[in-house]
């Protein structure tokens, strides 16, 4: 069991290490046997290997996240954080996430949640779309997301 | 599966009807198998006449929630909000403090209770709720004056 600030701190601190771009040290805050779900409803990613992968293409997307104010639990093991992860490349894409991680004895993340769904997800920076249009801008950026994952950075 | 915006209306609709104190009303939200718990980690409960009961204390003691913005699973069930929250400290703060919860005041008729917590909710058929749990923890729970 890990006290209320140690959890705590552990969502920030995975923001932090997200922010910095470090792949190999956000991926130090999880445990071997990982499962990482992001969205929730699509097929978790399970182990480290799968997610060093996640992580790398996140931080090509030039990820910022901006974590709200943390709450924890009365079992030691689980904190849910509101943020707000921001996309830059290969365009910019705004989500409203509620993250839930699961610490086990180990002090490590066993279990990671992020859960936002496609109304929770903004496009550039221009007028808020709406209803169909809203929804054909969201999925058409997430495709090209999907796209660019694995081919060259272009930094 | 109830899509997002739904879910999103069931669980600001849950606030209204607490801050309303509306019990009735809330409980036609729920499925009849549901459970709950709240906080996470103290142990689920089941059923409507336990979660009648939870929800009367909060009303007796005038909760007043104040959400933010919710989220939606895309998994077709789940819908998260964060809220802050204020209420007397009595009836409820006693067990609070039993539990180590927090520190009982010196004056229980004057003191308010102010926390924060993240609500989750499973929605399932016909759009009820048949899970709600409530994120909080020792830190999130404050004694006010």
């Amino acid at each position: 069991m890990a006290d209320e600030a140690t959890l705590k701190k552990m969502a920030l601190e995975y923001a932090r290490r997200m922010n910095a771009g470090d792949v190999e040290a956000v991926l130090e805050l999880f445990s071997d046997d990982i499962v990482f779900e992001d969205p929730v409803g699509a097929p978790p990613l399970i182990g480290k290997d799968a997610l060093r992968g996640h992580i790398a293409w996140s931080i090509e997307c030039q990820v910022h996240e901006t974590p709200g104010r943390p709450v924890t639990s009365m079992d030691g093991r689980r904190v849910a954080v509101p943020t707000t992860v921001t996309v830059y490349a290969p365009a910019k894409l705004t989500f409203s996430i509620i993250g839930v991680i699961e610490l086990g004895d180990d002090g490590l993340v066993h279990h990671a949640q992020a859960f936002w769904g496609i109304t929770d997800t903004k496009v550039g920076d221009g007028p808020e779309l709406s209803g169909v249009a809203h929804f054909m801008a969201v999925t058409q950026n997430l495709a090209k997301m999907v796209q660019a994952k694995g081919s060259p950075s272009p930094m | 599966m109830i899509d997002e915006r739904s879910r999103k209306k069931l669980i600001l609709e849950h606030s209204r009807r607490m801050n309303a104190a509306d019990i009735d009303g809330l409980l036609e939200l729920y499925a009849d198998e549901v459970t709950f718990e709240d906080p996470v980690g103290s142990g689920r409960r089941t059923g409507r006449d336990a979660l009648r009961e939870h929800f009367e204390e909060l009303a007796a003691a005038g909760i007043s929630e104040i959400p933010g913005e919710p989220v939606a699973g895309q998994d077709g069930v789940h819908v998260l909000v964060p809220v802050t929250a204020t209420m007397a400290y009595l009836p409820k703060g006693p067990g609070f403090a039993e539990r180590g919860w927090l520190t009982a005041p010196d004056s229980p008729e004057d003191s308010r209770i102010t926390w924060d917590y993240v609500l989750m909710m499973r929605a399932g058929a016909g759009g009820l709720i048949q899970e709600l749990q409530m994120f909080w923890g020792r830190s999130d729970i404050d004694i006010t004056g």
